[in-house]
């Protein structure tokens, strides 16, 4: 069992990731803003984050370079999700320090899988 | 000839040298027999002025040495030595004077001066040395370049020179014959330079139209440049876009100082040419005129983009005498474009996260071993989830075509097996082509591996092969062949269903586009699966041809060079 910080602005998307989670055993940690989840990452040290890119007040891409200036939280790895296709962003945003970059519309079963793997290999 | 176009100019050099001897030879005649009596094109320059003004000193230079000849009798020295000092000081003066300083009119006092050169060298022999012939060069030069009044005061002054033995000799001593060229010269001289003055005006007149209609196109930039680079016409719109006056660039600049170097760079590397004007020449020299978007710098720094046509201008005998460019400023239609492209590109991401939402739940659905799902529930959530899906693909495809039109399809390079992509688009489509009892069938090459980007290659395949499976009625078959050449692969799908009508053929590229064919048989669709096809193959440098005929099946053809450059 892990800890899994959720930041995701959409409620809908939020709840059902949560829930796949939940299902799969993990304890989860849900946000709704940039800021928060930083805050929630220094406080909870989940051990993968889930982060939207296009949030309000700090984007994803912020999120993720701001856990990288702590190192509290310099080692949870990101995942990012995005509804952007951009060929650029997964770029970026694993330029930013992110681990994985997935785009919406995503399979439930699949992001918890690459959370699964991602713990096996901590 | 300002510094910047010298470097244009000496790039081509070698290539008008390489035309070979004969060319060189006529160029050569030309200027010897008209060139530089010919009208002017422009406002006087200096440079006409002792171009028009070397005849005088050829003829000088022989009469110098026609004194050489004893067979010229001179019978007083004195008006031999002035007329050669008035000669070597004329010619001083038209080398030196700052003649675009003086009036117009003062270029006038050099034929005069010459008439009276003439009539000095006729007394110092006593007419008989022939020197009366020249009298048709002062003549000649005004009614080419001087006004009505000028040449008629040239006709009767150079009477007066066929009188000056008679006067100063006396009539007794005078040759006969000279008399009666006095009296026929007058009219010879109003024919001749009558004419050709009649002939100049029409040709100014001519001009003036040109440069008129030139000049009315304000909204336009008109630019004309000769083969080297240097320009010849500069009109109104052009000076209003640039903020240049015509006058600082016509003859003295090229129009590569209006372009933004970068563009100028990149498209001549498209081109494999040199980074200077051949940029803008290349096309011209094959005899193509061509329209592209161009990035334009105005003087005060500010940047236009304007839609640019190029075309080559041929003189009489066919030669190319260099391109004319004409420009209109787009600037405010592609930065409409723009709010477009990025209203699109919103619409599209709000479009995304509600289908996100219904994919994703609908999944938790299926999976969801526990849950009370009926056969008929999850039959009935089949069918949301594939409509969800499909409209998700729609919004995809609009975002994709918006993305290529604002030129930020950007392409991921990597070795890709095309066979690979066929059998996994394949596999990809079976449940849809079984359902429409479409038999689909692979053939492939050993060697199709390219560099191109995997997942538009995939997606260039599932459209193609989709649309196949859609307009192909049972009992069909798709084949998908795919060939691997020395610099090519090739991938073949035909299919054997109801065609595509031969005057469709040609838009079928084109976005929203969709065929009879396809609208009568209400077969789903919005027109953009060929469109991004296209857009993937160009990306990739490649073509795709279609051959069809209606109810006897579809081929698409394409070709992708095996490394994109």
């Amino acid at each position: 069992m892990a800890t899994v910080l959720v930041a995701e602005d959409d409620a809908d998307i939020r709840e059902l990731v949560a829930f796949k989670l939940h299902q799969a055993g993990h304890e989860v940690v849900s946000v709704a803003d940039g800021l928060s989840a930083v805050a929630a990452a220094r406080e909870k040290a989940p051990d993968v984050a889930i982060v939207d890119v296009s949030m309000p007040g700090l984007s994803g891409m912020q999120v993720c370079t701001a856990l990288r200036e702590h190192a509290a939280t310099a080692q949870i790895p990101v995942i990012l999700l995005s509804a952007r296709a951009h060929a650029g962003d997964s770029e970026n945003g694993l330029r930013a320090g992110a681990v994985d970059y997935v785009t919406k519309p995503f399979s439930p079963r699949e992001l918890v899988q690459r959370v699964e793997s991602l713990l096996e290999t901590r | 000839m300002s510094a910047r176009s010298k470097s244009p100019a000496a790039a081509t050099q070698p290539a008008a040298a390489a035309l070979g001897g004969r060319g060189a030879a006529r160029r050569l005649a030309t200027r010897l027999l008209i060139g530089d009596f010919a009208p002017p094109e422009g406002p006087l320059s200096h440079q006409g002025l002792v171009r028009r003004a070397w005849p005088f000193a050829l003829a000088g230079v022989v009469t110098a040495i026609m004194f050489v000849f004893p067979t010229t009798q001179v019978t007083d020295h004195v008006p031999l030595y002035t007329a050669a000092g008035l000669t070597v000081a004329l010619i001083a003066a038209v080398i030196f004077l700052p003649w675009h300083r003086l009036p117009e009119w003062a270029q006038a006092v050099v034929p005069f001066a010459f008439l009276g050169v003439i009539a000095l060298l006729r007394e110092s022999t006593g007419g008989a040395a022939g020197f009366a012939v020249l009298v048709m060069l002062p003549v000649l030069w005004l009614a080419l370049y001087g006004t009505a009044w000028q040449l008629v005061a040239a006709i009767v002054l150079s009477t007066f020179v066929f009188l000056v033995p008679v006067l100063i000799i006396g009539a007794p001593t005078y040759p006969a014959s000279g008399l009666g060229r006095l009296a026929l010269w007058p009219i010879t001289a109003a024919v001749i330079g009558g004419s050709t003055y009649r002939l100049v005006v029409a040709e100014r007149a001519r001009t003036s139209f040109v440069n008129g209609l030139l000049s009315a196109a304000t909204e336009q930039s008109i630019i004309a440049t000769d083969p080297n680079g240097l320009i010849t016409v500069f009109n109104r719109g052009a000076e209003r876009m640039f903020g240049y006056p015509a006058e600082d660039m016509v003859g003295k600049a090229t129009p590569l100082m209006l372009h933004d170097p970068d563009e100028v760079a990149a498209r001549a590397a498209e081109l494999g040419v040199a980074p200077g004007f051949e940029v803008f020449i290349a096309q011209a020299r094959g005899g193509h005129a061509e329209t592209r978007e161009w990035t334009y710098i105005r003087r005060d720094g500010g940047r236009l983009r304007v839609s640019l046509s190029i075309a080559p201008y041929y003189d009489a005998t066919g030669e190319l005498r260099g391109v004319v460019k004409i420009g209109t400023d787009i600037t405010e239609r592609s930065a409409a474009e723009q709010v477009k492209d990025e209203f699109v590109a919103l619409i599209s991401h709000e479009l995304r996260t509600p289908l996100s939402s219904v994919i994703g739940y609908l999944e938790v659905l299926f999976d969801d071993a526990t849950g009370p799902l009926t056969e008929r529930q999850r039959r009935f959530l089949d069918v949301v989830d594939r409509n969800a899906r499909r409209q998700l693909r729609l919004v995809s495809d609009l975002l994709f075509v918006s993305q290529v039109d604002a030129g930020r399809l950007r392409l991921h390079i990597e070795d890709v097996d095309l066979a690979e992509l066929a059998k996994a688009a394949i596999e990809a489509a079976q449940p849809r082509a079984k359902a429409g009892d479409v038999t689909l069938q692979l053939e492939a090459d050993d060697a199709t591996t390219l560099r191109g980007d995997p997942d538009r290659l995939g997606q260039l395949i599932d459209n193609v092969l989709t649309n196949a499976i859609k307009f192909t009625p049972g009992d069909g078959v798709v084949d998908v062949r795919v060939t691997g050449n020395t610099d090519t692969v090739a991938i073949e799908v035909s299919d054997t269903g109801v065609g595509i009508p031969a005057a469709e053929q040609r838009q079928l590229f084109t976005r929203f586009f969709r065929a009879s064919t396809a609208t009568s048989r209400a077969i789903p669709g919005i027109g953009l699966g060929l469109t991004i096809v296209k857009a993937i193959v160009d990306a990739h440098r490649g073509t795709v041809s279609v051959t069809s005929a209606e109810g006897n099946g579809t081929t698409f053809r394409i070709y992708l060079p095996r490394s994109v450059q």
